[in-house]
Formats: C-alpha cells, sequence, structure tokens
C-alpha cells in the first residue's frame, strides 16, 4: 500500500513537473500543417527543407516574438512594473499593430551583443529590433535580411571637454571604451589602424559599466554611436564637461533584421517603417489621422489609411492597418520625440523624412 | 562418476541465458553502446543541419581569418590584423598568467587567514570568521562586479595619479618609478636586451645542471634512505648559476625600462591594468576564504595527542609544527585544495564581466564577429579540459607523494 | 595546555581576565589588537557610514524587478501561495526536531512583523502575516500528529515542493493563467533555477555515480568521461553550450526556451559535482554491508536500493544542502547569457533613465540578499549535520 501510494506521488510530481515546464508550449512553435509539410518533403530530399513563413507561425501563435535589449536608455528598457518601454519598443508595438491590430501581441526576449543573431537565426524570436547596425557580411554571412534603417547613426567619441581634444588624431596614446560584439568595435580598430594612431582598447558588456569607467577617468574617451552619445551625455549631471567629438567614424543605419528568405514578413515590417515614414512626412500623427482620414483628396493617402487600394490584403494583414498603426503608436517622429527627443534631448539629425532634410524616404503606397 | 554427488564444477551450460550475470552485463553494455551512439549521432546530425540550413558548415578555417577588433591587453602582440588564432592564443595566455599567480597568491593568503582565524587573539579571530563568512556567502561574481565598481573605479583618475620617484629628463619626458591609479600600476621592470641570448643559454645549462643534481640526490635517497631536498637544492643551485652568469657576462642581459607619463597614459615599465589587478585580487580575496577553511580543518583534525606528544619529546614549537603537524595535515588539505585550484582555472572566465579579455571574453567575441558558435565552444572547451586535467594531474602526483603510507 | 582550574583574578574580576587573556596576553597579541582595532576603525568609517548616506530609492522603487522580474503583478498572489506552502512545512520540519519553536522561528516572526508593517501594498502585507500564521500554525498541528504520520507529511511536502511552486508560479490555464518562464526574474528565477538544479542534480548524479562504480567497462569510461568532461570546464562554457548549442541538437519542433537552457547547462554542472560527492559516499560504505547483505540473500540491485542507497542519502544531506548554497551562488551565472536573474535585473535597473547612478545601491542590496540566504543554509547544515550525528570534518 505504501509502495503505491508513494509510487502515485512520484508519478504525479514528475507529471506536474513535466507539465509546468515543458519546452513544447514556451516558443515559436510551428502549426500541425507545416510540421507535415516538411516532414514529406524533408524524407525524399533531405537537403531542401521547406520552412514555414514566420507570418503563418506567427498568426498561429497569436504574438510576435522580438529580441530587444533590456538596458538600453531611450531605446529599450525595463520599467519599474517590469514592463518594457523605448523607441525600439514602439516599433515592435507598431509591428503588432499592423499584424493583429493591438499593441500588446508581443513577448519580449532581452537578448545581450553576444546572443541577438543566433537567436535569430535559431528561429528563437521572429524579429530583432536591437540597434543592429547593416553591413555586408551580416547581410549575407550571418544568414539575415534587413529593412531599409529605421535610425541614422553614426560612431563617434565622447570625450571630456576643454582638455584639448577635438579631432581623432588628438586621441593618440588615449583609452578609450568600447562597447563588444558591436561593429563600433570593428570599426574603431579598423579606422585607428588605418589612421597610425595608437591607443588602449577598453570593451565592455554593456553601456552601465562605460559609463563608470569614464566617470571614474579610466578611460579618456568612449566610442559610441552618436545617439547613444546623447543618451550618455544626458545622464551626467555635469554635462557641459563632457562634449561629442564632431568627427563621425562609420555609417551606423540601424534596421530590423528577419531570417533570410522570409519575404512576407519582411515585407510587413519594411511596409510597417514605411508607414510610419509617410505619416511623418505628411504630418500625419495620431491626434489627427481622423481628420485626415475623412478629409484627404490624395490618393496616396486614401491607400495608406486604407480606403483606396487594398494594400493590406495584399501582405495578409488587414486593409487599416496603417490606420491603426499611427492611430495607436503614433508616427515616426511622434515615437522618436516620446522616447528619445523629449527626455534625451536626442536631435534628428538625419532622422527625418526627405522633404525636412532628412533621410527617410517613403517607397509609394500604390 | 554419474552419481548425484559429483564435486566438480556446474556445468556452465546449464545457466540459462537470462540468468547468466555475465551475459547479461555484456548484453546491457551493447544495448548502452548502440543508444549513446544512435543520441550523439542524432544530436550532431540536428545540428549540422540546422547550421546548413542558415548557411553556416562547421569549419575550422576562419581561424586564419583576421580578426578585426583590438583587445586591450596581451602578453603577445596582437593588432586588428592578427588572426583569430592568435587572438585566442592570446586569451589562452592572459588566463594562464592569472590563474598561476592567483593559486599562488590566494594559497599564501588562504594561509595567513587560516593562522588568524586558529589565533588566541579575539579580534583577530573573529575579524577573520567575519571575512571568511561574507566572501564565502556571496557569488563571485557579484563580488567582481562590486570590488571592479565600488573599489577600483574609484581610484584616483590618471591626472591625480599616485606617483613616486619623478624625474624630468632632458628632452622633456617625465619619468617615474611608480605609479597608481584607477587605470593601472606601472613601475620600473627590467627587459631583455639585444645580449639576452648569451643569458639564456646559461641559464639552459644551469638547469640541466639543477636536474642533473635533483637526479643524483634522489639517487641517493633510495640508497641511504635518509630524506634529501630533492626540490630545495637544485632550485637554489639553478638560481645561484643564474645570477653567477648574470654577473659575469660582458654585456648586460637586462635593461631598464622606465615608465613614462604621456599625455593620457602611462607607457613603458610594467603596467597591470585595473581589469587584470582587480580579476587578480578579486579570485585572491574569493578563494583565499575557501583555502583558509581547508587549512583550519586539516590542522584542526589533526588529534590534540599527536602536539601533546610532539611536546613531550622535547620538540620546539616550529619543529612540532615542521614535523608533525604539516605532513600529517597535507594529506588532508591537498584533494580539496586540488578542487579550489581548478576552480581558480575555470573561474577566471568571469573576466568577461569586468572587462578583462580572458579567453572566454575572446571567445565570445570571436563568436559574435563571426557567428561560429559551434567550432569557438569545442576548441574552447577543449583548451580549459586540458588545463583543468594538466592542474589535477599535477596535484594528484604530489597527493601520492605525501600520502602516509599505512600498513 | 587548558587549565580548568580559574585563577583567582579569573574568578574575582571575570572581564578583566578576559581581555587580558584574549587580546593583550603577549606584546605581540597586543600589537595585533591594536592593528585589527584600526582595521576596524577603517572599516567602519570607510565602509559602513557612508551606506547611511547613500540614496536607496532605487530599492524601494524597484523592489518588484528584483525580487520577482517581471511577473506580471496581478499574478503575485501565486509568489505568495508557494512561499506559504513553504512556510507550511518548515514550521512541520521545526516540530519534527524539537518540542518548542527553535529561537530562528521566532527571529523569522520578527522579520515577518516587521515588513508586514513596512509600507508595501496590503496584498504583501497580509501575506506576511499569513506566512507568520501557518509557520506556527503548523508547528501546532505537527505536535498533534504521530511521529511516523509526520515524517511522512514531511517528507512528501519538500518532495513536491518544486513540481508545485512551477504548477503555481507556471500554472495552466485556467484560474492560473500562463506566466511565461521569460517572465520570472529577480530572486525568483535564480531560486527556481537553483533549487530544480539541486533537486534533479541527485538522481542525475547517482546514475553517474552508480555507472562510474560500475564494472561494465563501457558504462564506466562513458560515466567517467562525462563527469571529468563536465567539471573541467567552467559553467559559463556549459551555459554558452546550453543556450547557443541546445536549440540546434534538438529537433525542430522543441525549441527550448532560454529558461530551459540555462536550467539544462547548471544541472548538468551540479550532476557532475553531485555523482563526485556520491561516489565519495558510497567508497565510505564499508564492505562488510555488501558481504552482509549477500550472506542474507539480497542480490545486488535490492543491496543497492535498501541497504546501501540509505545509508549514503543520510549522510548526503548536509551536502545537499550545502551544494543548495553554491548552486545559488552559481546560478547569477546565468546572468551572462542574457537571463535576468538577480545580477541581470540589476543592470536593467540601472538602465532607466531614473536611476541611473543607482547600481551601487543595487549590487550591495543583492549582496546582502545573497549573504542573507547563504549564510543561514549554511548554519541550518551545521544544524542537520549535528542532528543526523554525521559529519564530513574528520573524526578522531
Amino acid at each position: 500500500m505504501k509502495k503505491r501510494v508513494t509510487l502515485a506521488f512520484v508519478l504525479i510530481s514528475v507529471l506536474v513537473l513535466c507539465l509546468s515546464c515543458g519546452g513544447k508550449q514556451e516558443s515559436p512553435e510551428p502549426t500541425t500543417t507545416s510540421v507535415a509539410a516538411p516532414a514529406v518533403a524533408a524524407a525524399p530530399a533531405p537537403v531542401v527543407k521547406e520552412k514555414t513563413s514566420t507570418l503563418q507561425q506567427v498568426k498561429d501563435r497569436g504574438y510576435i516574438v522580438v529580441g530587444v535589449n533590456a538596458s538600453n536608455p531611450g531605446f529599450a528598457y525595463l520599467q519599474e512594473d517590469g514592463s518594457y518601454t523605448g523607441f525600439e519598443i514602439d516599433l515592435a508595438k507598431a509591428l503588432s499593430v499592423a499584424v493583429f491590430g493591438t499593441p500588446d501581441k508581443l513577448e519580449f526576449r532581452p537578448l545581450t551583443s553576444k546572443e541577438r543573431f543566433i537567436a535569430l537565426q535559431s528561429g528563437e524570436i521572429d524579429v530583432l529590433i536591437r540597434t543592429a547596425t547593416i553591413n555586408s557580411s551580416r547581410d549575407t554571412e550571418l544568414g539575415l535580411d534587413f529593412t531599409t534603417p529605421y535610425f541614422y547613426d553614426g560612431q563617434t567619441f565622447v570625450v571630456r571637454d576643454n582638455i584639448g581634444i577635438n579631432t581623432m588624431e588628438d586621441l593618440e596614446g588615449a583609452s578609450i571604451a568600447v562597447l563588444t560584439g558591436s561593429t563600433t568595435e570593428t570599426n574603431l580598430a579598423a579606422i585607428m589602424a588605418s589612421k597610425q594612431i595608437e591607443y588602449r582598447p577598453l570593451t565592455f558588456e554593456n553601456l552601465d559599466e562605460m559609463k563608470s569607467a569614464f566617470i571614474n577617468d579610466r578611460v579618456d574617451a568612449v566610442s559610441v554611436d552618436k545617439s547613444s552619445a546623447v543618451v550618455f551625455l544626458a545622464q551626467f549631471e555635469d554635462a557641459g564637461d563632457f562634449k561629442g567629438l564632431e568627427e563621425t567614424i562609420s555609417k551606423e543605419p540601424l534596421g530590423i533584421a528577419v531570417r533570410h528568405g522570409d519575404s512576407a514578413w519582411k515585407d510587413i515590417c519594411q511596409w510597417t517603417l514605411f508607414a510610419l515614414f509617410y505619416g511623418d512626412e505628411h504630418a500625419i500623427t495620431s491626434a489627427n489621422v481622423d481628420e485626415v482620414l475623412s478629409t484627404t483628396t490624395s490618393p496616396e493617402t486614401k491607400n495608406v489609411l486604407g480606403k483606396g487600394k487594398e494594400i493590406g490584403a495584399m501582405m495578409g494583414l488587414s486593409n487599416d492597418w496603417a490606420y491603426q498603426i499611427i492611430k495607436q503608436v503614433g508616427n515616426y517622429g511622434e515615437i522618436f520625440d516620446r522616447n528619445l527627443g523629449i527626455p534625451m534631448k536626442v536631435t534628428r539629425g538625419y532622422n527625418k523624412p526627405w522633404n525636412q532634410g532628412g533621410l527617410f524616404y517613403a517607397n509609394p503606397f500604390n | 562418476m554419474e552419481d548425484g554427488m559429483s564435486l566438480t564444477r556446474p556445468n556452465k551450460t546449464n545457466i540459462p541465458l537470462w540468468q547468466d550475470t555475465h551475459k547479461r552485463q555484456i548484453l546491457a553494455q551493447f544495448i548502452f553502446a548502440v543508444l549513446v551512439i544512435v543520441i550523439v549521432s542524432l544530436l550532431y546530425g540536428n545540428i549540422i543541419d540546422s547550421l546548413s540550413e542558415i548557411g553556416m558548415i562547421p569549419s575550422f578555417r576562419f581561424l586564419r581569418m583576421d580578426s578585426n577588433i583590438d583587445i586591450s591587453e596581451s602578453i603577445i602582440s596582437v593588432d586588428n590584423t592578427s588572426s583569430n588564432l592568435r587572438l585566442i592564443v592570446s586569451g589562452f595566455l592572459n588566463t594562464i598568467s592569472i590563474s598561476f599567480l592567483a593559486i599562488i597568491f590566494s594559497t599564501i593568503l588562504g594561509l595567513i587567514i587560516a593562522l588568524c582565524r586558529l589565533s588566541t587573539n579575539y579580534l583577530i579571530n573573529k575579524l577573520a570568521v567575519i571575512y571568511i563568512e561574507i566572501i564565502r556567502n556571496i557569488p563571485l561574481l557579484l563580488l567582481l562586479l562590486i570590488w571592479y565598481r565600488a573599489f577600483f573605479l574609484k581610484l584616483p583618475g590618471i591626472k591625480e595619479a599616485i606617483i613616486f620617484g619623478k624625474t624630468l629628463q632632458e628632452g622633456g619626458q617625465t619619468q617615474l618609478s611608480f605609479s597608481l591609479s584607477n587605470r593601472g600600476i606601472s613601475m620600473a621592470w627590467l627587459r631583455p636586451s639585444d645580449h639576452f641570448t648569451p643569458f639564456l643559454v646559461c641559464m639552459a645549462i644551469a638547469f640541466v645542471v639543477a636536474i642533473a643534481l635533483g637526479i643524483f640526490l634522489k639517487h641517493r635517497e633510495n640508497h641511504t634512505g635518509k630524506e634529501q631536498r630533492i626540490i630545495l637544492f637544485p632550485f637554489l643551485l639553478f638560481i645561484g648559476l643564474s645570477l653567477i652568469s648574470y654577473a659575469l657576462l660582458p654585456n648586460a642581459a637586462l635593461q631598464k625600462d622606465i615608465p613614462v607619463l604621456g599625455k593620457f597614459n602611462i607607457s613603458g615599465g610594467l603596467h597591470i591594468t585595473a581589469e587584470w589587478f582587480s580579476l587578480f585580487s578579486g579570485l585572491i580575496l574569493y578563494t583565499s576564504a575557501f583555502i583558509a577553511e581547508i587549512f583550519r580543518a586539516g590542522i584542526q583534525g589533526i588529534p590534540k595527542g599527536q602536539i601533546e606528544a610532539a611536546r613531550s619529546l622535547g620538540l620546539s614549537h616550529m619543529k612540532t609544527i615542521r614535523l608533525v603537524i604539516i605532513p600529517q595535515a597535507k594529506v588532508v588539505i591537498i584533494p580539496p585544495l586540488t578542487s579550489q585550484y581548478l576552480g581558480v582555472a575555470k573561474n577566471t572566465s568571469l573576466g568577461v564581466a569586468i572587462g578583462f579579455p580572458d579567453l572566454f571574453a575572446i571567445t565570445g567575441t570571436i563568436i559574435n564577429q563571426s557567428g561560429r558558435a559551434l567550432e569557438m565552444i569545442i576548441l574552447v572547451m577543449a583548451i580549459y579540459l586540458t588545463l583543468s586535467l594538466l592542474t589535477s594531474l599535477i596535484m594528484n602526483l604530489y597527493n601520492s607523494r605525501i600520502q602516509i603510507k599505512e600498513r | 595546555m587548558n587549565n580548568p582550574f580559574k585563577t583567582p583574578m579569573e574568578v574575582k574580576h571575570p572581564l578583566y581576565y578576559w581581555i587580558h587573556k584574549n587580546l593583550f596576553s603577549t606584546v605581540g597579541n597586543t600589537l595585533l589588537t591594536l592593528f585589527s582595532c584600526y582595521l576596524l576603525y577603517l572599516l567602519a568609517t570607510k565602509s559602513l557610514l557612508p551606506l547611511f548616506s547613500w540614496d536607496w530609492t532605487v530599492i524601494q522603487a524597484n523592489l518588484k524587478l528584483i525580487l520577482t522580474g517581471s511577473y506580471p503583478n496581478e499574478q503575485l498572489w501565486r509568489v505568495h501561495l508557494c512561499l506559504w506552502y513553504a512556510a507550511f512545512f518548515f514550521g512541520m520540519t521545526f516540530r519534527f526536531s524539537r518540542k518548542t519553536p527553535p529561537r530562528i522561528m521566532y527571529l523569522l516572526g520578527i522579520v515577518l512583523i516587521f515588513f508586514a508593517s513596512c509600507k508595501f501594498e496590503t496584498l504583501h502585507r497580509l501575506s506576511m502575516l499569513c506566512i507568520l500564521f501557518l509557520l506556527f500554525g503548523s508547528f501546532f498541528i505537527a505536535s498533534k500528529l504521530k511521529k511516523e504520520r509526520l515524517s511522512l507529511i514531511i517528507i512528501f511536502g519538500w518532495i513536491l515542493l518544486l513540481p508545485f511552486c512551477f504548477g503555481v508560479i507556471r500554472g495552466f490555464g485556467g484560474p492560473l493563467p500562463i506566466v511565461k518562464t521569460n517572465l520570472w526574474g529577480g530572486l525568483l528565477l535564480s531560486l527556481l533555477v537553483s533549487l530544480t538544479s539541486i533537486f534533479l542534480s541527485l538522481p542525475i548524479g547517482l546514475l553517474l555515480a552508480l555507472g562510474r562504480r560500475s564494472k561494465m567497462k563501457i558504462v564506466k569510461s562513458v560515466c567517467i568521461f562525462l563527469i571529468e568532461l563536465i567539471r573541467g570546464v567552467p559553467l559559463i562554457t556549459i551555459l554558452f553550450i546550453g543556450y547557443l548549442i541546445l536549440p540546434m541538437a534538438l529537433p525542430k519542433g522543441w525549441a527550448p526556451s532560454v529558461f530551459i537552457r540555462a536550467l539544462s547547462g547548471v544541472v548538468l554542472f551540479h550532476s557532475a559535482y553531485m555523482a563526485e560527492a556520491l561516489r565519495g559516499g558510497l567508497q565510505g560504505i564499508s564492505k562488510t554491508q555488501y558481504e552482509a547483505a549477500t550472506s542474507l540473500n539480497l542480490s545486488p540491485q535490492k543491496t543497492m536500493i535498501f541497504i546501501i542507497l540509505p545509508q549514503v542519502l543520510k549522510r548526503m544531506i548536509p551536502v545537499l544542502v550545502n551544494s543548495f548554497t553554491s548552486a545559488l551562488k552559481d546560478t547569477s551565472l546565468i546572468s551572462i547569457i542574457g537571463m535576468l536573474d538577480l545580477i541581470g535585473i540589476s543592470t536593467s535597473i540601472v538602465s532607466n533613465p531614473k536611476y541611473l547612478t543607482g547600481s551601487a545601491q543595487v549590487l550591495f542590496f543583492e549582496g546582502s540578499l545573497y549573504f542573507v540566504l547563504c549564510y543561514s543554509i549554511s548554519k541550518a547544515s551545521v544544524v542537520l549535520e549535528k542532528k543526523l550525528g554525521v559529519t564530513t570534518k574528520i573524526k578522531k
């Protein structure tokens, strides 16, 4: 009798343990139909595997798994109640509105810079919105595809003011801090080598440690993207003692990354961005989008907001997807101001529509 | 004889197959081996499939490609055109240099703290207890982070560095003999000059002579039964011969390397970065607490009767310690000490958290830049495994040497 | 050596005698005393006093993040449920060993009352009082039960602790909606990972240890290879393997969450260490036990299960409790693969623009948390060792 009771207890607890943390329910899972298809296709021809489109997976699952940074002030970070907020988080929300109509069908995966691409490659996340610079090797060798940039950044240095550093050459022999695993690291090495400037590098895992090192004068300069430089400077009480150098070492266009060969999904990410740009170009904000919808005569605006051609249906979305995005999340300018412009005092720089002197150009919606 | 009372062995073929333990074991092993092979090949096959899906085929060719990054400190020279392999070697050397020195110093510090812990002075005793308890109960990662951020980074900056021996040379250079700042320590040091090779040759000769002496002493020990200083005398001979050859050589084999104050940093001399030193000291602090407890357990485990007997034989305090306590304590201390030493080598991998480019940090960087996760991990595991096995081999040799042979 | 007779001085002025003997007995001793007084003074002024001048709002505001990560606020009652379960069985366990509540229970009671009076949400304060009530209540209930029944209930209670916690905290729909593991964080995550790794590493380590002692060559060599491989590499490397390679190695439909990957790395690591500890324990069983069992006609399997393992496991309990401490500390490394455990969440907290300068406070707070937890566990293991009559120290 005792044995049976023991056995029953053990079985029940093992069952509960398995149910509770069974990996199957956790993460992106292909649907039953798509499991059958690759299995059938795989058996005779193991080389060519038919992949389920990410869009189908996302729709079946009911939410998008987004890879983000959990500790990048302004772009993506955690609030006290545990929710994510920031510029890139708002972009993810726009994506969620595009696919599902509400901004909360999201699951965020915090990733370090080491794992961000591997997480995307392995299928753990659907899309990566984590300050990923677009460059040729990432686009080709790593098996990723990028959208147009959602942020034009450049790499520069932050130094202390009035100690006579005005150009890169003044940094000869200095200690310079840089984030590991990023393009900033390789760019810094390359440009210093090409200009034959000797320097002492120091790599850090995250911004916070770099900030400590810089404040305590462990390093003379910090090499970061211009946007991070502004955020960096905003964090110091006596910001007047620091400045960013004028020079830009490299182009750092940040884009949304998806996997190779995932065209439908990439189209959605791409045109979500274009919708945001469009709103910015034509001054359609969350406040006035209803009014614009009822009064506009431009055929393109009608297409965008869902009254003209059925653009949304072509991508597998509802037709008012762009309208919902602008209404619920805002246009690019609103997102920028909300997260970077007002709290962090980041200037738009090149991150403006082409008709305002910037580099954003929404491709035509027709 | 065919009566039923045969006293010979029972016929082996009478045992049915399923009751024969021997056969059952062979069958079980066979099934087990098949299972292991099947599982391993399945896993490996899956990995290769996943990698080829995204277009990456495992190969080690990336080791020869340029790394494109600079690292903050290295014993061998690296720059951004060095191959990935060279970078890995540099990381490996960093790891080894820190582990080796950390093992030595943490043993010394551990011994001191163990002595404090055994002291009769109440304050010293309790201070040691507080130290040990605090260090043993927080994770090493947290200790390193606090130690680096709250202590090292708060040292004076380079402009307010603590400097000794500052002199102004004719060329306008400022030389100094020692400086301490939150960037690290720089001190005047010696380095090989152009005439180092003859000295190296002399040192090699001295080494061979010392080994010969060691062999001779061991021979004598085996013959006469008297214990000889097999390690100490050859070591002293080696040092002595090297010093003599250094003095007698016409050209100085070593030259002075004096730190020079530059615009931003101090160059020249022996430079120990703050990251190296904070990892080093953090490891020492952490490991010494555990080693102190090991020493204490070993020393307190010796029965009081031994000490009383030694006293009754008229042995002085120092002789008691040297001849009675230490040999017995050694037997008990060495095995846990071995595992602590292995832990030191593995704990250096936490340097990644404070910006020290040890082997693991460099692995992470290379994985990131090249995407070759599988290959790098296999390589790194092999390196750490070799290191661990070597260390435990050496320690086990020593262990078997000092075992008290009991009847 | 130690004089059992007291000198007249000691009898008349015990305090003076004590000070003289322990602090100022010889010149060397006096110097040491002065030196340590100076050290204490330095510590107090440089480390302790500045603590009071620090700004602790970052801790107050982010306490929920530190303790439970991104766990949804309205589901926090489930975490409390687990605490109640643990409190209930803690009370019973205390009663098992002694007739009156030990001092530690009173200490816990005071701490709980203190927390209940702090300015937290009502739910948390009520929960503190519930824990207090359950702790003493179960102590009382346990005194009404027979010893055999009690021991059975306690054993099953502790074994089921982990499945219960997982079931409740993760949930499976209905009244307990599912809370995904990527929302777990902070102390909750650290505790769950370390507890699970200890629980799971015991059976796996046992299998490995038995395999290592087996006479079958292939099994033995495979086990030795596994154990030495896992023990020879740092935990970070194993975590990295779990993180990067595991999703590629498993079949397509099985994509494991980050939690599972980190957990498997930690479990594997601790299993190897547990295997070594168990091997030492198994070696400590004298041969006569095996011989007696054989003479009673017990098969090797029965010998192992009924004779050897109970003895080994009884000796292993202090080791197990100790390894919980080291598991808790080693689990801090999962922050390096991006999980938001106690240390990982500290980086996120100081990225919040409001609390950019709070890293020192957060690190110190977490250090104290770890210290309190690990110290009490190691003290508990010392008590356990005494209670069970087994000791890992050399007795002569």
